[in-house]
């Protein structure tokens, strides 16, 4: 059994870090841009490692910048590497003996260096099938678990640093480099490299001894040496003097590294070839096990459940289920902060005096002559190893029952109720703020036990999902979660691939000018690695859905997904996909001015509903929603607001329907509305050009509670998705004339049967009391009406200044006020009557959008008579 | 709705030396519209400014010799899409700075199409400017001074090459529209704000919200 990653003492999380080369000031693009930083370049491939899971391979944590442009890079980390191992005083069996966690009984020396060479080719085997290069193999790099197992370390490097384009230093050490490397050492290089310094490595195993003890010149010598000799490995051992220990070597591993050491490319074997040699001949146990856990890059897919249900139907350990990234999150919410630990260690960034770095002459294009180069630029491999004390005793003081709750979700998948019980333990914190219960460990914790449950077995949880999220998602989730609450699944990756993205379009220019102004804030979004996947969804988008076309805006909605989903443009673009389909149906239509008007007049009249002085004062203004309103809506607010809010607005956004946006809207004229009041048109709009400084938490709370109080059909929009049946469309005169909104029969035969009732999705909601307003001349009231209707036919309502006439009904109709009034009557004369009660500020005014005739069945004889 | 369309408060006569003018910023996206207005308002500049969604309204005042003038400045969505969108902006302002992008000799089509639809729809007095913007990245310029400043004679245009990032000319081409603004007649300054219900009406089809 694979031991767990905080049982085995040798584990930690370590540091290292380099600088990135500067660019010369002042340089740009091609684009007139200024270059991007080369640490944030290497940010950007960075990510791309944290996919990589083999159980031979350090896992890559997180990549942080520090000031001028030093990188430094977490990652998975034990105490001891072969290096230690050939260097140790103790003899090899005594060595081999102090690994405790050996499984099994220590084999001989010579069999754990087949070993040792065996895992790190298949560990290469796995990198190279991935287009990866090591370029680093060393004795140093190949770290050992208390197991004896290797984990190979370093093979980042090359590829983060595009071959080493970023850096100022060369990448591996030169006596690992075969001839070729050395020969042109910037440049791309055949994964073959790796095999030549696997084997100098295995020849330094085998003989329990490490070579090239000399000079760097004269380690390179000896390489070129070696190029031009027809028996490179005879050239080593004569120069080491090593001929006889080597031939008392077996053959099958003289063999092996002689395959290794060769010099032209074609006779050296690939990693894939060289599994197959007979020194290869061994089997692993921990190497034909699956990965364990959830890849954090990847949304299950169906398929995949019955074997995860079987597999969790064995209690697993304690802190067995949490993977490395789990355990680097928890860290991190200990207050881990690894850019403060490595500048604790001074000697570990040797700062210079800046003065000492001053060049001699400066170029008018920026360029700088005769600085002494700063040592700190060069490589070194030194890993720092982070504290892990405070999160171990973090871990030991939670509570083990979190553990069994969230297998208990197992058995409980099919009684929700129960289970939301259940979360009332959390009661207490869940009513903290957001941001702190963001940074609250035992909470996270807990919080994420229970999804990291629901996410795997997604999506038999869909239900359970959206109810957990309802109280809130955490952050390591997000991603999974949106997607689950999209409803993505299916073979997404399959989908995306057969989508062409690559073909040019007339497009292109306008996506390809849009990008480097997306989110640009952000360290990850900005990076070239983002450019190029931000293009590929965004044309992926237009490509897939001919009836639409790109309309700036779409560039905005894709940030957060691509930000959520970095290392899975899949299933980042099935979001967007099913996103832009549920919120945003028909906005990319080439010619969209129906649906936005309709969308901008329906959010008038929402305001309207909710805030008639509001509404009136800015109508007043000719501050219309035209005009400011349109970024909102067509970005989902992914352009207003940066994406640290996004996330938590679309946490809300994303558990509720079409009509949100539009309560959001309503939320941030209510959040501004004392300062609005007082303004002009000019102040207004100038308010809204930078979108203010808005408390995010308060703004979701706000749209979420205008969502709750406003019945569906208000914000009936006939071009949604799923428009309400049974409403009348309307045209945008009309919309724009009736000030108030409309109510189905439906929603308000539900409000009027009880305060607190459910709604079609079971959503409870509390309703007000409903009165309703019945502006039919009286004779034709008499006839018939509605239950508990009052009666104000519209020719006597209102006086001549367009006060209330005084009348019973009117004092009924004036005590009612601020609850909801529906009113009902001939279509000329209910529009006169709702407009003239937003004119009295009346909230929460609507027309009943029907025909005397068509409800006439329900109508029964006033019961009282004012 | 657009109950102060004619004659709002402020505008036009020269009494108390105060005049406000309602100016446009027309042309291709990524050519530095905002990047100019941002420059003359708040003496800014973003290298990745984000791009307008419809459209942005900021103000600035200069000051002429003895007269003040403010400008209201509506700063347009450079995507083709939102064409549409621009008459609500153009109709009723007083002057236009239709802006292209020095090193692209696309956007300097995009311009001069911009110029005709503006001397064709804008009211007739409009006085437009012409903006070859990005003069800082000289190095990659595509289109000659001299081509620009042919086409600017030909349409009597104001003309200058700018440069958001360093600020060259962008005071100079806001001062240069308000000099040649007319200060005293009254009937030329309605100082419209936009007049939206009727340009919604009016106009032809097509695009985002109009």
């Amino acid at each position: 059994m694979y031991p767990t990653p905080l049982a085995s003492p040798g584990l930690s999380f370590a540091v290292h870090s380099f600088l990135a080369s500067p660019h010369a000031r002042n340089t740009c693009g091609h684009n007139g841009l200024p270059l991007t930083p080369n640490s944030v370049r290497i940010l950007g491939r960075f990510q791309a490692l944290k996919k990589l899971t083999h159980p031979c391979l350090a896992t890559y944590l997180d990549l942080q910048r520090g000031k001028h442009e030093r990188v430094v890079i977490v990652c998975e980390s034990y105490e001891r590497n072969c290096q230690k191992l050939l260097s140790s005083d103790k003899s090899p069996t005594a060595e081999i003996n102090s690994f405790a966690h050996f499984d099994g009984s220590p084999p001989d020396y010579p069999e754990v260096v087949r070993r040792i060479f065996y895992e790190s080719l298949h560990a290469l085997a796995y990198l190279h099938r991935q287009n990866f290069v090591h370029h680093s193999v060393s004795l140093e790099s190949i770290q050992l678990t208390d197991a004896l197992h290797v984990k190979l370390s370093n093979h980042g490097t090359y590829f983060i640093t595009e071959n080493g384009a970023c850096v100022p230093f060369p990448i591996g050490l030169p006596k690992y480099l075969p001839p070729e490397v050395l020969l042109d050492p910037k440049g791309l290089h055949s994964p073959k490299t790796d095999l030549w310094s696997l084997g100098i490595v295995l020849l330094e195993l085998a003989l329990r001894k490490e070579l090239f003890n000399f000079e760097l010149e004269e380690q390179i010598a000896l390489v070129f040496e070696c190029a031009s000799s027809e028996k490179p490995v005879m050239c080593i051992l004569e120069r080491h003097k090593l001929v006889y220990e080597y031939l008392c070597l077996s053959e099958q591993v003289r063999d092996a590294i002689e395959a290794c050491l060769s010099v032209p490319l074609e006779h050296r074997p690939s990693s894939e070839e060289l599994l197959s040699h007979p020194y290869c001949d061994m089997q692993i146990e921990m190497l034909e096990e699956p990965p364990k856990g959830l890849p954090s890059h990847e949304l299950i897919g169906a398929d995949q459940i019955e074997e995860c249900i079987e597999n969790s139907s064995q209690l697993p350990e304690a802190w067995e289920v949490l993977n490395l990234h789990e355990l680097y999150y928890f860290w991190r919410l200990t207050g881990g902060d690894a850019l403060a630990e490595i500048s604790k260690q001074r000697d570990y960034i040797r700062s210079r005096p800046a003065i000492f770095g001053l060049p001699n002459l400066t170029l008018i294009e920026g360029e700088d002559c005769g600085a002494e180069r700063d040592s700190s630029y060069y490589y070194r491999d030194t890993y720092l190893r982070l504290p892990m004390d405070s999160l171990r005793e973090r871990l030991k003081s939670v509570d083990p029952d979190i553990m069994f709750i969230s297998i208990s979700i197992l058995f409980e998948r099919f009684n929700f109720e129960r289970h939301r019980s259940e979360s009332f333990t959390t009661k207490t914190a869940s009513e903290l703020p957001l941001v702190i219960r963001e940074r609250d460990i035992e909470y996270q914790i807990r919080r994420i036990f229970r999804f990291r449950k629901l996410v795997e077995l997604y999506p038999l949880t869909g239900r359970a999902i959206q109810l957990e999220a309802a109280i809130d998602i955490p952050p390591y989730f997000r991603g999974h979660v949106w997607a689950a609450l999209l409803g993505a699944q299916g073979d997404y990756h399959a989908e995306f691939d057969e989508i062409d993205k690559d073909t040019p379009t007339p497009m292109d220019r306008q996506i390809d000018v849009d990008i480097p102004r997306c989110h640009q804030y952000d360290q990850l979004l900005c990076s070239p690695v983002a450019h190029m996947k931000f293009r590929r969804l965004l044309k992926a988008w237009v490509s897939s859905h001919p009836q639409y076309v790109y309309w700036q805006g779409l560039d905005s909605l894709c940030a957060p997904f691509l930000s959520l989903h970095f290392n899975n443009e899949a299933l980042a673009y099935q979001c967007l996909s099913r996103f832009v389909d549920k919120y945003l149906h028909k906005f990319f239509l080439q010619d969209n001015s129906q649906v936005i008007k309709e969308y901008l007049a329906v959010f008038s009249r929402l305001v309207t509903y909710h805030d008639p002085v509001l509404s009136l004062h800015l109508q007043k203004e000719d501050f219309i929603p035209d005009l400011y309103a349109i970024p909102w809506f067509l970005t989902m607010y992914t352009h207003v607001f940066a994406l640290h809010k996004v996330y938590h607005l679309w946490d809300a956004l994303l558990l509720r329907g079409e009509a949100f946006p539009l309560c959001v809207g309503v939320a941030i004229l209510t959040q501004l509305r004392e300062q609005l009041l007082t303004f002009g048109f000019n102040e207004c709009i100038l308010t809204f050009t930078d979108m203010p400084e808005l408390d995010i938490e308060r703004l979701v709370k706000d749209a979420v509670d205008i969502f709750d109080s406003t019945p569906q059909s208000i914000c009936f929009r006939s071009h949604s998705k799923r428009p309400i049946s049974g409403m009348t469309p309307l045209s945008l005169e009309t919309l724009r004339e009736e000030l108030t909104p409309r109510i189905s029969t439906d929603d308000f035969f539900i409000a009027l049967s009880a305060p607190s009732s459910k709604d079609a999705s079971g959503r409870t909601t509390l309703r007000e009391r409903v009165l309703v307003l019945d502006v039919r001349p009286k004779e034709e009231y008499l006839e018939g009406c509605l239950r508990g209707a009052v009666n104000i036919p519209k020719d006597v309502a209102f006086t001549p200044e367009g006060k209330l006439a005084s009348c019973p009904e009117a004092s009924a109709l004036a005590a009612h006020k601020g609850n909801i009034i529906v009113v009902f009557g001939n279509e000329e004369d209910r529009r006169k009557v709702a407009n003239q009660l937003v004119h009295l500020d009346y909230r929460h005014v609507c027309i009943l959008d029907t025909t005397v005739h068509d409800i006439r069945i329900r109508m029964s004889p006033p019961i009282c008579l004012y | 709705m657009s109950n102060r369309a004619q004659g709002g408060p402020g505008n036009g006569a020269t009494a108390g030396k105060i005049c406000q003018f309602k100016l446009v910023l027309l042309g291709e996206s990524a050519v530095g519209k905002s990047s100019l207005v941002l420059r003359f308002v708040k003496g800014q500049f973003h290298e990745y400014q984000e791009s307008t969604i419809g459209a942005a309204f900021l103000t600035q005042t200069v000051c002429l010799d003895d007269t003040t003038v403010k400008f209201e400045i509506w700063d347009t969505a450079g995507q083709e899409r939102y064409h549409s969108l621009a008459p609500m902006y153009y109709r009723g302002a007083q002057a236009a700075i239709v802006v292209y992008d020095l090193t692209n000799p696309d956007t300097f089509s995009r311009a001069k199409t911009w110029v005709k639809e503006l001397q064709r729809q804008a009211s007739p007095n409009i006085v437009i400017a012409l903006a070859g913007n990005k003069a800082d990245l000289a190095s990659k310029r595509a289109v000659e001074t001299a081509e620009a400043q042919a086409y600017a004679d030909e349409n009597q245009l104001l003309f200058m090459e700018t440069s958001a990032k360093t600020a060259t000319n962008v005071n100079d081409i806001f001062l240069a529209i308000a000099k040649k603004l007319p200060k005293n007649d009254a009937a030329n300054q309605q100082g419209q704000r936009l007049n939206v219900a009727q340009s919604a009406e009016s106009n032809q089809s097509g695009g985002c919200c109009k």
